[in-house]
């Protein structure tokens, strides 16, 4: 089972878990109780996809570190290494940015791009102490974390 | 220039919400009808309001959306609660609570078009079509 997965199966049992009690709470009329698990839901939602995003940024590390020291010990001519060797020196001085990390791997402004975007986006507003600024579902970020995962090269 | 599109902007923000709340209500009918001469009811729950991210950034005042109710005479059996329009990777989530477990809808249809309803829970990574057979089954 891949990282994506388990950590999929570990998040839909507490999901579950506050989701009963949310859904008890609402028969039962006590509706502050209600939204307090709806909340302790949206806190979940956003460490198992801040947990995912981790992993689909050391992917997007190790396959663009890899890339650049392929190209840097295959290419001989100058005029075809000089970019790399620019990306080279971002790379080992920590300063390459995780969205140029991904156009290396796949179009810049396709589809699989847009979406790392739009996931990054978020990851970085969760990471700077604010909530989703739009819906997430965990089950739709397992589906293209997964596809993810592979389709970068 | 500007304004201009922004104002082009807001009004299509304000065409998906009215989008999102048809569709929503379809989905509702769509229930009420399965759930016809069967001894579960389709109730108004209470309103929830809707203020995600896009409206507040385009001026749009929050708006109230429905929630639905089934109950078994008077035991209440589940709760349908829209969750939000924009979503990464589908067009809007419905939250479905039962006493039995929590699933999610997603609709997977392109902005416009007929709604994909898709039935998410632990179980099902992909989702399954949101048919009858499939809403039935949560009730049992």
């Amino acid at each position: 089972m891949n990282i994506f997965d388990k950590l999929g199966n570990i998040y839909t049992e507490l999901d579950n878990i506050y989701a009963n009690k949310e859904v008890t709470a609402f028969s039962k009329g006590h509706f502050k109780k209600e939204a307090d698990y709806l909340s302790k839901r949206l806190y979940n939602d956003q460490a198992y996809f801040l947990y995912m995003f981790s992993r689909l940024e050391d992917r997007v590390r190790s396959l663009s570190d890899k890339l650049i020291d392929v190209k840097m010990t295959s290419l001989t001519d100058w005029k075809l290494k000089r970019s790399w060797d620019i990306i080279l020196k971002q790379k080992n001085n920590d300063s390459l940015h995780f969205m140029n990390r991904v156009s290396l791997l796949t179009e810049k402004g396709g589809s699989n791009y847009n979406l790392i975007k739009r996931y990054y986006n978020q990851r970085n507003i969760i990471g700077h102490g604010k909530n989703f600024t739009i819906t997430i579902s965990i089950q739709t970020v397992i589906i293209d974390m997964k596809r993810l995962h592979i389709s970068l090269k | 220039m500007q304004t201009i599109v922004n104002k082009a902007e807001k009004l299509k923000i304000e065409k998906q919400i009215i989008d999102w709340k048809m569709r929503v209500a379809a989905l509702y009918s769509n229930i009420e009808t399965w759930l016809l001469n069967s001894e579960y009811k389709l109730k108004n729950g209470a309103k929830l309001t809707m203020y995600e991210e896009l409206m507040a950034q385009f001026e749009i005042p929050a708006t109230a959306i429905e929630t639905k109710n089934v109950y078994k005479e008077k035991a209440f059996i589940l709760t349908l609660k829209p969750r939000g329009l924009w979503i990464i990777g589908a067009n809007g989530r419905i939250d479905v609570l039962t006493t039995t477990g929590n699933y999610i809808l997603m609709d997977f249809a392109a902005q416009y078009e007929t709604p994909q309803w898709k039935l998410f829970n632990g179980v099902n990574k992909n989702g399954i079509a949101f048919t009858k057979p499939a809403f039935l089954n949560l009730l049992k």
